[in-house]
Formats: structure tokens, C-alpha cells, sequence
């Protein structure tokens, strides 16, 4: 094997073991991809808090809405879309309510729904199990209409 | 001296063109199968808005995001550098094409707001791939070349670095989880509550949920052998390096470890759970079905 081929060998190894090593020297915390620190099953999560978006009718039904109306059809894409939305202010959460009201108007399905509802509960992750199946908290971040003249 | 001569040696073990080959078509293959199968998924995030765009990784160099032809055309050109990169086409350039165009793309999907953890090894290893001679055999650049070459360490270090790759990533999970709980994380309470609250997200948000690991969070006991089983296989994944025989039980249990994941919490890791990102530790021209398909290419040529 030529020397060069070597140098290539080391300096391509080395290169990429030190950056996918790199982020155990920070914050935890601290993910991004590729390098990662797959701190996916490592946090505590004795709570859960989850964002959802609910269909409410006209007699208060509230259904709860599928992912692919909050983001892409992800369930936790769209959790994560919410949690963002509601920590980004109401500007940000107005613009994805009306996102989902425009879904949900031109879904016929969904025809009995009048307006959108933006919320996150906390559950205790374990208790949920053992039969404590409502949350602890609940709080409602935003409601807007959904546009009637799209149906 | 010894110490660094040994590493040399080890380094760059000699290894015939084949197997490098191989884990080309293999972990290239799957590569290319992910991105034609999740078409849909990787360009849903085009209907995302701006203030959603939260990049990551190489995607850092956008200040805002893609317009959705380009989410398309880079995936479509992405797929077409793989099929060349699978068939050793053209490879000096398809190569490095493919690996940089797989990170693009699935960094491009984690930069909405949340990074899943599923195609980090097999965007490693295809730069690997990508940065070695991989196409030296079982290809078309190969094809009507005359020289036979024999075993050497420019196909033996990708293998070498996949392998520690993998096992640093491993390791990785093990250290954030120390890092986030100390021991603790042993006793299995945090693992308890892992699998409970995967679940419940699930459950209350209409997804697909384990209904194997919603019944086993009702009791305590098995996770603390389940936590201290996920610590070993995280820790101990470095001496599957030193170890054929230990490697082919760390596989082992890496797969299981898997398996376990997706009937625990319906999570899917397929380069794992396929097992192809277990292949470098492999002497894959070796399997009998390997050397049955390349009798019969042998038996057609002739």
C-alpha cells in the first residue's frame, strides 16, 4: 500500500472518529445531525407534556387531529411543530392554527368542526399506566375559526 | 512503537476488494431503497413554515429554507448519484455525490424542529464509503479491467473505521445517558419512564403505539435488568473491534437491543434492525450465498 492511500486511511478516520466523538465533551443536550449525542433514551421523563391541536364542533365535541393537518403526517414532528409554536409567542401560533384551519377546511371529513384548538397537557408518565389517564395540567394556548367560505 | 506499529496493523489489516465492495452495494442499497421509500416524508417539510426551519449539520449554511423545487431536485438528484454509487458507476465522482447528498437531505429533514436518530450511521458510513476504493471490484468501473488484485489495506481501514464509527456512536448513547442521570440510570426508573412516556405520546396523539411496552411499564422489575443489559451493549460496543468472535455476540445483542426498542416503544431503527449496519463487521465474501452469486456471475461471463 502506497503512502499516500495511508495518510488518506489515518486522516479520514481520524477525522471523522474525533467530530462523532466531539459532542460527548459538551452539553448533553446540545443535539444536531450527523454527530449527535443520542440523547434520545437518556432524559428523566417523569412528566410528559404533549402539544395537540383538537377539531371542536358546534355542541364543543373536541376531536383530536391527525398529524399530517399540524406538520407532515409524523406524529412527533407535529408535537414538536406545536411545543415550538407555543414557545415562539402567539404570532407563531396564530400562523399554525390557520394553517390547520385551512386543512381542516378543505377536508370533508372534518366538516363538523368549527374551530381549532391549540393545547398541552401534562400526564405523569408511569401513573397514565396505572390508570391516571387525565392530565395533571391542561392549558389552552389559542383558538382560531375555521374559514367557512373554503367549504 | 510496538503500541503504534500494532495500531498500523490493525488499522489496515489487509482485506480483499470484495468485501469493501460489498458493503458498498449493501449499506449504498439501503441508502438508496431509504430515500426512494421515504420520498413523501422527505419532501413533506417543503409545506413547513420559515419560522419552523431550525437548521442542523450541514444545513447550518441556509438562512432560511429551500424553496420545494430545490427540496426535489436535490432528492431526485440524490437518488440518481446512489443508483451509480450502488453499481460503481463513475465512482471517484458518484461517491462522494451520493454521501454528500444523503447528509443534505436527511439533515434538510431534521432541521424542522426535531432530530430523530435514525439515518446518523448510515450517513456516517456512507462518507466512509465515499472516501475509499470501494468500486475496486463488483462494479461497472471494474468491468473489462484485467488486473487481479489481492488483499490489501486500502480496503481494509473503511472497514476498521465503520466498525469504530458504530461503536462510537454506541458508546455516545451510554455516556449521554450517564451524563443526564449518573448511575441512576441503572436502577431502570428512567428507562421505566422512557418507555412510558414514548407511549403515551403515542396513545394521546393517535399514533402507533407497543402495547408490549405500555403493559410491561406497570411493573418496575424488569427494567432495571433492562437498563443495566442497554448500558452493557452501549459500553462494551469498543471491543467488538478486538474481537471476532465477541463481535458476532455484540451483533448479537445490538440487534436485539433493537428489536426490544421497537417492541418497547414502536420505535424503528431499520439500518439497524435490517442489520446492515452491522455488515462491516462481517467477512461477507465468505457467506455461501455471496460466493453462490458470484459463481453464477462468474458461470454467465463465461
Amino acid at each position: 500500500m502506497v503512502h499516500r492511500e495511508r495518510v488518506r486511511g489515518y486522516g479520514v478516520s481520524f477525522a471523522l472518529l474525533v467530530a462523532v466523538m466531539a459532542p460527548a465533551f459538551g452539553d448533553p443536550a446540545a443535539d444536531s445531525f450527523p454527530l449527535s449525542t443520542y440523547p434520545m433514551f437518556a432524559r428523566p421523563k417523569a412528566k410528559t407534556t404533549i402539544a395537540f391541536a383538537d377539531g371542536i364542533d358546534d355542541h364543543e365535541h373536541a376531536t383530536r387531529l391527525g398529524p399530517e393537518l399540524v406538520a407532515n403526517g409524523e406524529v412527533m414532528q407535529a408535537s414538536h411543530t406545536l411545543h415550538r409554536a407555543i414557545r415562539g409567542g402567539q404570532d407563531r401560533l396564530a400562523q399554525v392554527c390557520a394553517r390547520i384551519a385551512d386543512g381542516v377546511a378543505s377536508d370533508s371529513r372534518l366538516a363538523p368542526v368549527v374551530r381549532i384548538r391549540l393545547a398541552e397537557g401534562q400526564f405523569d408518565s408511569v401513573g397514565y399506566f396505572l390508570g391516571a389517564r387525565e392530565p395533571e395540567t391542561r392549558t389552552i394556548h389559542l383558538e382560531c375559526d375555521v374559514p367557512k367560505g373554503s367549504r | 512503537m510496538k503500541l503504534l506499529r500494532a495500531l498500523d496493523d490493525y488499522w489496515f489489516a489487509p482485506a480483499p476488494p470484495e468485501r469493501v465492495a460489498l458493503l458498498r452495494v449493501a449499506i449504498g442499497g439501503f441508502s438508496l431503497l431509504y430515500l426512494v421509500a421515504r420520498f413523501g416524508n422527505l419532501t413533506s417539510v417543503r409545506r413547513f413554515q420559515a419560522a419552523e426551519f431550525l437548521p442542523v449539520g450541514v444545513i447550518r449554511v441556509l438562512a432560511h429554507p429551500l424553496p420545494p423545487f430545490a427540496v426535489y431536485a436535490v432528492l431526485l438528484l440524490a437518488i440518481a448519484a446512489g443508483g451509480a454509487f450502488v453499481a460503481g458507476y463513475h465512482y471517484r465522482q458518484s461517491g462522494p455525490l451520493f454521501a454528500l447528498l444523503f447528509l443534505w437531505t436527511t439533515s434538510y429533514r431534521n432541521s424542522w424542529g426535531m432530530i430523530f436518530h435514525v439515518e446518523n450511521l448510515a450517513a456516517l458510513h456512507l462518507l466512509l464509503l465515499a472516501a475509499c476504493p470501494a468500486a475496486d471490484a463488483i462494479s461497472f468501473d471494474a468491468r473489462g479491467k484485467s488486473a487481479v488484485l489481492s488483499r490489501d489495506g486500502r480496503y481494509g481501514w473503511p472497514i476498521r473505521a465503520m466498525m469504530a464509527v458504530t461503536a462510537a456512536t454506541y458508546v455516545l448513547a451510554g455516556i449521554a445517558k450517564l451524563k443526564f442521570a449518573g448511575l441512576s440510570w441503572a436502577h431502570g426508573d428512567f428507562l421505566r419512564q422512557q418507555v412510558a412516556y414514548d407511549n403515551l405520546r403515542k396513545i394521546e396523539l393517535g399514533s402507533i403505539h407497543a402495547p408490549l411496552g405500555a403493559t410491561l411499564v406497570q411493573y418496575g422489575a424488569p427494567f432495571a435488568s433492562l437498563a443495566l443489559i442497554s448500558l452493557a451493549l452501549e459500553f462494551g460496543a469498543p471491543l467488538a473491534l478486538f474481537s471476532g468472535r465477541f463481535a458476532r455476540v455484540w451483533v448479537a445483542g445490538a440487534w436485539i437491543f433493537h428489536v426490544a426498542v421497537a417492541a418497547l416503544m414502536a420505535i424503528i431503527f431499520p439500518y439497524q434492525l435490517t442489520l446492515v449496519a452491522f455488515l462491516p463487521y462481517f467477512e461477507l465474501e465468505r457467506w455461501s450465498i455471496v460466493r453462490q452469486i458470484f459463481a453464477r456471475v462468474e458461470a454467465s461471463r463465461s
